[in-house]
This record gives structure tokens, sequence and C-alpha cells, in this order.
């Protein structure tokens, strides 16, 4: 009777359990560009390791700025699906040493933290979204990263976003802090 | 013969108190009637009030304690049903309450309003907890059941100190934190993730929210206040602030017959697209879909279309503003193909920027400011709308919902990475929508694509979150 109970409750179990689909990160551009719903349950997962390249700590210099972007890797639960990420902090600089912005202690959900999108459809770069601390006025858009074939130099920019500016809250477009041309950054 | 007048006197004036008191105590019986009467109008009315249409998620079917109830004047003396509510609580330890307001505009005509009421940890008193004692300390809300969100204001020592706007921050179906308790304080960069949703929302958490119904979200979330600031002398206290005068309730009947105010988005939609001039407007902007710059128009209410003011940049991200004049009624702007960024990755290869071809926060956010300017300067508000014509297709949104909502601080910007969140789970239609209902502040903006053929669809989502097509 014992066994009994434990078959039916393991049954009961397995039943009530949806199974994870694991589908490759790399595919998060085809749901996009399809326009199809990423169904409940799927982890888009880093199964070939796509992202482990830029992850580590990144140097350069652009603009009389210095700029140091550490990248780490994490899993994001969201809206019933999983997603393998990478999350950028940042610091940047005057050539004097004077902090512009420093992200680097803030936790993974705050809006500053630079997050990952979609590997393009050619795997030739990485998407991330940008949010920053002048949203409002037009300090957002998409960076991309993409590196050189030894892995030991990455190319970063920042595209900004387009559209509507709050009239009653911005007079101009703010500056970008982070290049809107490419800049390359060495390994540590 | 004196005495005989002085007895006569006498059985006059017992006969004058015995007939006082008789009519007082049927005048006890009257006003005893009369309320009873009233309050089985009131709760009539209400029942009937209740059963028509959708109610706002959060207030469908609340347990109405008819049997406390309590009839009295507002401070500006409309006769008010104050009909408690047994709360629907994850601990019964939780301060805060709810409270039915159904206002007695004449003979049948009444409106209805539930205040939310959630004392803070300033109060000390047992009574400070109430908000008729002159020291409360805490948030009053009111919402509308067919509507939601109203008003909401911040008190200290019974005073209003500034006014705000609640946020609901429903967790997803699949996320299984626990929302923080009461009234945990979450400010900017601080993490607090009270929807489960893997981002931060800013604000205080006043309630943990329990839906009990399958509609909005099963699992709940939290009420989330952000202040605005600005005060009113009109309702400075919690009195005064749930008195009809100072909130927009609604469902009134009689009187005023309203059923020529219902807005008919379809029906509006039908007469823009039957503008030749908006139509050339839609199809010069389809024509530059494949630009790096969005561009666009907006309309006056007599016709004329203005270019949208472009604010430049140095890197070449030029943006768009509504510079709002008190006849405009609504903007037309294209969102763009994917296109080259003119950066190349290490090989050599182009990197494409792949914008999201669907409203933005901001695209909302301007539209809400057409929608309040039109209330302000006594233009139909259906008859607003805000366009976006891009290669996946042409939308519009129109707003259904209660402009006295609508809170021009609101900063959309800041919904911006949420929005990127909910458009990475795939269907752009779908998760927009789902973005409108679990972000969106206000009730009542809808989404409609118009169709190659002209005749346009409204986009609404079913209980498993699907879109549903309804023609127009």
């Amino acid at each position: 009777m014992k066994k009994i109970t434990m078959i039916i409750s393991l049954i009961i179990f397995s039943l009530s359990c949806k199974a994870q689909v694991i589908v490759p990160l790399e595919k998060a551009i085809e749901y996009r560009d399809s326009d199809i719903e990423i169904p409940d349950g799927t982890y888009l997962k880093d199964i070939n390791g796509l992202l482990n390249k830029y992850i580590g700590t990144w140097k350069g210099a652009y603009n009389n700025k210095n700029y140091t972007f550490i990248i780490t890797k994490f899993k994001k639960d969201f809206l019933g699906i999983s997603k393998d990420k990478l999350l950028v902090r940042y610091l940047i600089t005057t050539t004097t040493g004077l902090i512009l912005e420093d992200t680097r202690s803030l936790p993974d959900t705050n809006p500053l933290i630079i997050e990952g999108d979609y590997i393009s459809k050619s795997r030739g770069y990485y998407a991330l979204n940008y949010f920053g601390k002048d949203i409002t006025c037009g300090q957002s858009g998409v960076v991309f990263i993409s590196t050189t074939k030894d892995n030991k130099q990455m190319k970063l920019f920042l595209s900004p976003d387009q559209g509507f500016l709050d009239s009653n809250k911005c007079s101009k477009v703010a500056d970008q802090i982070l290049p809107t041309t490419s800049m390359y950054l060495t390994k540590q | 013969m004196r005495r005989k007048i002085k007895n006569a006197a006498r059985i006059t004036f017992v006969f004058l108190v015995f007939a006082t008191s008789i009519k007082c105590h049927n005048d006890d019986n009257d006003v005893g009637q009369t309320d009873a009467k009233i309050l089985n109008s009131a709760k009539e009315w209400f029942k009937s009030y209740e059963a028509k249409g959708d109610n706002f998620a959060l207030l469908q079917n609340l347990d109405y304690n008819w049997n406390d109830a309590e009839i009295t004047n507002s401070k500006d003396g409309t006769k008010t049903i104050i009909v408690p509510v047994n709360e629907l609580k994850k601990d019964p330890a939780e301060l805060w309450e709810q409270k039915l307001y159904i206002y007695k505009l004449a003979e049948n005509n009444y409106e209805a309003m539930l205040f939310e009421i959630y004392p803070d940890s300033k109060n000390t008193g047992l009574n400070s907890y109430s908000i008729d004692d002159p020291s409360f300390n805490g948030y009053i809300a009111a919402w509308d059941l067919k509507k939601g969100f109203v008003k909401t204001a911040k008190f200290e020592n019974g005073k209003l100190i500034e006014n705000g706007v609640i946020t609901l921050a429903l967790k997803n179906t699949h996320t299984t934190g626990k929302a923080p308790s009461n009234q945990a304080s979450c400010p900017a960069g601080i993490e607090c993730d009270v929807d489960g949703g893997g981002t931060t929302d800013t604000g205080t958490q006043l309630k943990e929210v329990v839906v009990n119904n399958n509609y909005q979200n099963p699992s709940g979330g939290g009420i989330i206040y952000n202040g605005t600031g600005g005060s009113n002398p009109n309702y400075s206290d919690p009195g005064s602030y749930t008195n009809h005068s100072t909130g927009t309730g609604s469902g009134s009947e009689g009187g005023e017959d309203q059923s020529n105010n219902v807005a008919d988005p379809c029906a509006k939609i039908k007469a823009l697209m039957a503008n030749p001039n908006f139509i050339a407007k839609m199809e010069e902007l389809a024509k530059k879909t494949n630009l790096k710059v969005e561009t666009g128009y907006s309309q006056s209410k007599n016709g004329p279309f203005t270019p949208l003011i472009v604010l430049p940049s140095t890197n070449g991200a030029d943006r768009m503003q509504l510079n709002i004049t008190s006849d405009m009624i609504g903007y037309i702007h294209s969102h763009l193909d994917d296109y080259q960024s003119g950066q190349v990755n290490p090989d050599g290869d182009p990197v494409i920027r792949q914008p999201i071809r669907m409203f933005s926060p901001g695209d909302i956010g301007a539209f809400l400011q057409l929608v309040k300017n039109a209330q302000n300067n006594n233009i139909p508000i259906d008859s607003v709308y805000g366009a976006m014509v891009s290669s996946d297709g042409t939308y519009q949104l129109r707003f259904t919902g209660n402009p006295n909502q609508i809170n021009l601080n609101f900063n959309w910007s800041n919904l911006t990475k949420d929005y990127v969140t909910y458009l990475e789970k795939g269907n752009k239609e779908a998760n927009f929508l789902r973005f409108l209902n679990d972000k969106c502040y206000v009730g009542g903006v809808e989404l409609y694509k118009i169709n190659k053929d002209k005749t346009s669809t409204k986009k609404t989502l079913d209980s498993n979150k699907k879109t549903i097509n309804s023609n127009c």
C-alpha cells in the first residue's frame, strides 16, 4: 500500500512539474526577428559558451576618458523564461583620474548595470541594453561588443536610442558618456 | 373660574408635552426608516453597478460588509454611505483597510469610490490608525471600481503633505519570490524587486497585493507609492480627501445621460483613416522607415499637421519632442527598419541596429500628455491618438480611461528597462500589452493595429495573456 501511495505521489509530482526546454542562447535573435513568443519554461542557455570570451576586466581610453568594463555572466529568470546574459559594470575617469561614473559596486538589478540582450545572427557581436543616469534626456541605447580573434581585445560602442523626449523635462539631448563610435579595450 | 383656567392650562401643557414626545418618537422612527431606505437604495444601485461590465482586477469581488455600513455627510454636505470591506489580507495583522464610499448625488443618482487607507509606523495611539483621527499618519488611495487608480496622497499629523501616484507591481506567474513586507522602502538605486521581474521597482510599497481572480495575475505583487509633490488647499485632510467633489467617482446614474460620452475609439480611428491628409502623412512616414532617424508630425484639432520638433544630438541620434499646443490632438511618427550603425566588428562585418517596432514608454508618455491636454482644453478625449508607422505594422494608441489619473510628472523613461525585458520575451503586441497591464499606472490605454485595407483591429489580452484581435 505504501509503495502504491509513493508511486502515485511520484506520478502526480512529475505531471505537475513543467519540463524546462533548453534552447541555445544564439537562437534568441531568431525569436526576436520572427516576432515569435518564447514559450514559458524555455531556458536560453549559453550551451556553446559564446559569451565566455567577453567575461573579465577590459580597459581602454577614448576621447580623453579612461574606461574599465567588468563583464560577468548570469542567468536571469523573467516572465516565465530563463536566459543567460552578460552584465557590464563600468568605471569612467578623466585622464587625471577624476571619476565620471562608477557602477562597479551596484547590484545586478540596478538600471545602471548594462544588461545583455542577444547574440547577432552572424555571432559576430553581442548587443546589450544601456540606461544611463540621465536616461530621461537621452542617455540610453544599445551597446555592441565584439572581440578580436585572439580574444585579447574588445571593440565597444553605444548606439543611442531615438524617439520622444519629454518636453517638460529636457531642453536638449544629454551628452553620452559611453563612446558612440568604436573603441578598443584590452583584456586584463 | 381661575381654578378652571389653571386646570385647563395644566391639561393643555401635559397634552402638548405628550404630543411633542410622540412627534419626536415618530421623527426618530422616520430618521431610522429614511436611513434604512437610503442604505437599501444605495446597496441595490451598487450591486447593479458592480455587476455591469468588468471591474478593475484588484477590486473584483470584494467582500462588502453592508451590516456595518454607516451614513454620513461628506464635509461638502453630500450624503455618503461608507461601507467597510472585509479585506483579503495575507497576514491579518496588516493595518491597511478598504472602505467603499457611495455618494448620493440625487434620488437614484450615486457615484462610488473605493478608498484604501494605509496607516504608517508614525501612528502611536490606537485611534491614530483611523483617518478620522486628527493626527492620522499614512497614505490614502482612491480607486475607481471600473477603471482603477484615481488619486493618492501622503498624510502627516492629519494633513496632506504630498500627492502621489500608485504603481501596481504585479508578480509574473512564474515568479516565486515573495514581495517585501508592508511599507518596505525601495529608494532608487537600492535593490528592491517587488514584482519579481528582475528589475528594481522604485517607491514605497504600501501593501502586498492579493489578487483573488486569475485575470491579472494569480500570484499578486505589491502596490507602490511614489510621491509627485504638490498639494491642494481644497482637500488638505483625510476628511475632505474622501469628499465627493475632490475625486472622480464613477457609475453615476439618473441625472445626466452619460451614454453620449462613451468613448468609441473604433469610430474615431475610422474617421481619422478617412482623412486624406492623415493618410498622406502615414504613407510618407512609411517611406521613411529606412532612414536612420525617426520623424513625425503632430496634428491640431482643426486638421493641420506640423513636423515634430527635432532636438539635435552630437552623435546623429536626434530626438523628437511634442511642443504641445492647446489644440493638439495627436501625433504620428516612424519607427525604423534595421539599419547599419556605421560601425563594424573586428572582422569588418557591419553592426546592425535593430530597433523595436512598437510604441516605447516615451511614446506612451507623449500620448498621455496629449490626453491630459485635451481634457484641459475641452477636446473630446476619444479624438486623441498616438500613431506609429513601421515596417512591422502601423499602430494607434487610444485612451478610454479616466484622464484625472494621468500624472504628467511620471517619468516614463524609468520604465524603459522593464519595457525591453518584456519585449525580450518575443511577440511585440502581446508583450507590449503585458507591459501596459503590469507597469502602466493608468488604465484605459488601448492598442489598435491599422490594417493594410485601412480598417483597424483592437488588440487585447485574454486570461492566458495571449493577444485577442477584435476588428473595428
